[in-house]
């Protein structure tokens, strides 16, 4: 325990996906996107369970990561905000210039274009997948260290619901643009907390406030798909 | 109209045998907590039939069936304690009110297809889990949402007059969800299943073929809510009081989805048996098995490889019938 | 019924695959070829409103078919078929042709039921009335396409490589049934292929595409002699 406790969780977290991506994913590399999905669905079930089982739901869990908090113009600012913002700058600057500059980096968007012909081209595409799978469940585990800092207690409820807001960014970033996934999580969490504080006869925004990336994503679908598109024969026409 | 009809899962001999045996046989055999259980386990199956009616027959995936099946819930509920309308048309109603709803939510969800029309239909579901969790489930208080003050004011739900006693109310269920697959096997039978066929197949030919798409998704996404819908009513009148939003979670959202899968999407019998999974199976587990509340705790990790099984099986099925690559 | 197409431009990003095209069909069975990639499918998909084109319009009978929603075009009598077969494979032959027919025409049950048997009898077909697509060769599926593209009273017929993997014999059956669309239902019928016979035995008049471009038309027999098709389908050098 003790100092090895943090790489232990985020290396514990990428073994996790490392695993699904080795062993599981491929068998679903030929289905469609939505299937490839179902795949991690069941994965997620398949962790609730144990969740279930493990965790006695009557102590309360948490994992608190080492902070301070100074006031900063009379708002009060605890060090692991700070990191967490840094964190996700870091990540997108690094991840851009990774797929950008690195051949794996090329490789994966290589495959993410054309899975077939990145194969046909000699892209070892099981080993870059598994990678990617990896490096994803590095970028969680990372994740998961900061973000209990900011929930009353560690539950699957409070775990489960994370995938909503994150969606969220994802859908208005069009699962293609990591600036705009930023910006637009950092939009839905703001909107979210400038909603908290209401009460009284504006209690409802308050109570609702958890929708705010629903309401955000639903927009954005409809702003991008504002001209309907024809798929034919694989090929999107406008 | 020949295809639907000889498909072996319509087999009336088939049906007429099942619902011989929940009518008449089922009720004097089985105790007040398996009566309970296959409750549960029709109203489950007409909510599987509709995502599965949604994903197999329109080709439409949708996350977001537990939304009409709680707002028909709540709807029934609040409905059952403020008016002394009979409990059919309050049924009725929450059908209603879910179909209308389904299609609102339907409308941006009919401009995205596949993986974001799972995606949005997640989100909308949770959206829905919010509102329900702050307006909390009924139990006989006033108000819009009628839920109590004082413990006094507790009171449990209705149920049809004729239907009080748990058999009784099991043979109610029963006749409502064969109601229901009626009315999803007429429209399959019809104009609607055979547009739904080509939409599935493909959208340019469908359009070639006069087919209306927007128009038919939303008629598909109404029905779906609609029978949903109902289900919820159903299920408030099967458990009485105390519903919690667990039934219509986002956990439960992607439990259906898998419990769906693995009971096959083509067949009323796939619809059934996710009902037999989700609601009888378990309990056949806990109660008979070695283990007993290990498999309840399981469960979802159970689901969560039975999906997985499920989807490499399909592929593999995929593959021998050269539909990949 | 002529079909006057004007100064169609259609752009991809970069590509046009339609770069002006100003062509009237006279009317009877027309043929539209030309190479690889020319834009004859891209025309298709311009006049049944899968591709928006930058400029253009396309007037049938009066009517302005490029403002219509597409599915709506289905329904003033715009049918097709696809250059991969498209027939629905859940449904019977007989669903197939009807879902076509109840979606474009009005009717009562018995004029529904004959109206599609009508047309299954066209194409030859009523010996599979009630077998299930999924179950028959490819084909079936391309006369199943070709009945749904007849069926009821289709205005203008857009065939895209109908006879694309059918054996002679078939292509000549096939040729057969083109032939007669006209005079069955008064339909100009557009008839994309690469088979020059099947071309020149259905159609008396042709257009070809090259790069976007109309490249000549005119009664079928000059337009195959043109040098500059004749350049076009073998390459510069041959001139
Ligand atoms: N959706 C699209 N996006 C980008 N380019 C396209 C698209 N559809 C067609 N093209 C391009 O437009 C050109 C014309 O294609 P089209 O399919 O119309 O040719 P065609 O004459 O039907 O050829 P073929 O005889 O091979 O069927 C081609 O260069 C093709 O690559
Ligand atoms: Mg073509």
């Amino acid at each position: 325990m003790g100092i090895l406790l943090y790489p232990g969780l985020v290396l514990n977290c990428a073994l996790i996906t490392l695993a699904y991506g080795w062993f599981l994913a491929p068998k679903l590399d030929r289905r469609d996107p939505l299937a490839k999905s179902l795949g991690m669905v069941a994965v997620a079930l398949f962790l609730m369970g144990i969740m279930k089982d493990r965790w006695d739901t009557s102590k309360p869990r948490n994992l608190h990561f080492p902070s301070r908090t100074f006031t900063v113009a009379d708002t009060v600012v605890s060090t692991t905000q700070i990191l967490a913002l840094a964190f996700a700058l870091v990540v997108v600057v690094g991840v851009n210039l990774f797929l950008q500059r690195t051949s794996i980096g090329t490789a994966m968007r290589a495959i993410a274009n054309n899975r077939e012909t990145s194969a046909l081209l000699g892209v070892p595409v099981r080993r870059i997948e598994a990678m990617a799978w990896f490096g994803a469940g590095i970028l969680c585990g990372c994740v998961f260290l900061l973000l209990p800092s900011f929930v009353k207690s560690l539950d699957q409820g409070t775990l489960t619901w994370f995938v909503i807001p994150a969606l969220g960014g994802a859908i208005v970033g069009r699962f293609r643009s990591l600036w705009i996934t930023f910006f637009a999580s950092i939009v839905i969490g703001v909107i979210e907390s400038f909603l908290t504080p209401f009460s009284g006869a504006l209690q409802f925004l308050s109570d609702f406030r958890r929708v705010t990336p629903v309401v955000i994503s639903v927009l954005a679908i409809l702003w991008i798909s504002r001209r309907r598109t024809v798929v034919l024969a694989g090929r999107e026409m406008s | 109209m020949g295809a639907i009809v000889k498909h072996k899962a319509f087999e009336p001999g088939a049906i007429a045998v099942i619902v011989v045996f929940a009518l008449f046989v089922a009720p004097s055999i089985f105790g007040a907590f398996w009566i309970t259980n296959l409750t549960q386990m029709a109203v489950f199956s007409v909510v599987a039939a509709s995502a599965g009616m949604l994903y197999g027959r329109v080709g439409l995936v949708s996350l977001g069936q537990v939304a009409p099946y709680g707002i028909g819930c709540w709807v029934t509920m609040r409905l059952a304690y403020a008016t002394s309308l009979p409990f059919p048309v309050l049924l009725l109603i929450g059908g209603i009110v879910a179909a209308v709803i389904g299609m609102l939510i339907g409308l941006p969800a009919l401009r995205v297809s596949g993986l974001y029309l799972a995606l949005v239909t997640l989100m909308l579901a949770a959206a829905l889990e919010t509102v329900l969790g702050v307006l909390k489930f009924p139990n006989g208080g006033s108000g819009f949402s009628g839920v109590v003050t004082s413990l006094s004011d507790l009171a449990p739900m209705r149920r049809p007059g004729f239907a009080e006693t748990d058999p009784a109310y099991f043979r109610f269920t029963v006749i409502v969800a064969l109601l229901l697959f009626l009315l999803a096997y007429v429209f399959l039978a019809g104009k609607p299943g055979r547009a739904w066929a080509s939409i599935r197949q493909s959208e340019p030919s469908a359009i070639a073929a006069g087919i209306a798409i927007t128009q038919y998704k939303l008629i598909a996404f109404a029905l779906a809510a609609f029978m949903a819908g109902v289900a919820g009513g159903l299920f408030a009148g099967s458990v009485q009081q105390s519903i919690g939003i667990d039934q219509f979670s986002r956990q439960a959202a992607l439990f259906l989805i898998a419990v769906v899968l693995m009971g096959g999407v083509h067949t009323l019998w796939g619809a059934l048996l996710a009902g037999f999974f989700s609601k009888v199976m378990l309990d056949l587990l806990t109660s008979y098995m070695v283990g007993g509340q290990f498999w309840n705790n399981f469960s979802l990790s159970l689901f969560g490889f039975g999906l997985m099984m499920n989807l490499i099986q399909s592929t593999k099925a995929m593959e021998k019938k050269g539909l990949l690559g | 019924m002529k079909v006057e197409v004007n100064d169609i431009r259609v752009q991809f990003g970069g590509v046009m695959p339609l770069d002006g095209v100003t062509v009237t069909f006279p009317g009877g069975t027309c043929g539209l070829i030309g190479p690889n990639g020319a834009g004859k499918t891209t025309f298709f998909n311009v006049l049944s409103g899968y591709v928006t084109p930058v400029n253009g319009s396309v007037r049938c009978d009066g009517v302005e078919l490029l403002t219509m929603p597409d599915y709506k075009r289905a329904r003033w009598g715009v049918r097709r078929t696809f250059q991969t077969e498209q027939a629905i494979e859940g449904l019977s032959v007989f669903d197939n042709v009807l879902t076509v027919y109840e979606h474009t025409a009005k009717g009562s049950r018995a004029e529904k039921k004959k109206a599609v048997d009508e047309a299954l009898e066209f194409c030859g077909l009523l010996g599979v009335r009630d077998q299930l697509v999924r179950t028959l060769p490819a084909k079936e599926r391309r006369f199943i396409e070709m009945a749904r593209a007849v069926v009821g009273s289709p205005k203008v017929v857009l065939l895209d490589e109908p006879a694309a993997g059918l054996p002679d014999e078939e292509t000549n059956e096939l040729s057969v049934i083109i032939r007669s669309i006209p005079e069955r239902s008064d339909a100009t019928v557009i008839l994309v292929d690469h088979d020059m016979a099947l071309v020149q035995a259905c159609c008396e008049w042709s257009a070809v595409l090259d790069f976007g471009r109309l490249l000549a038309s005119g009664p079928t027999g000059d337009v195959l002699r043109d040098p500059k098709v004749l350049s076009a389908y073998l390459g510069e050098d041959e001139l």
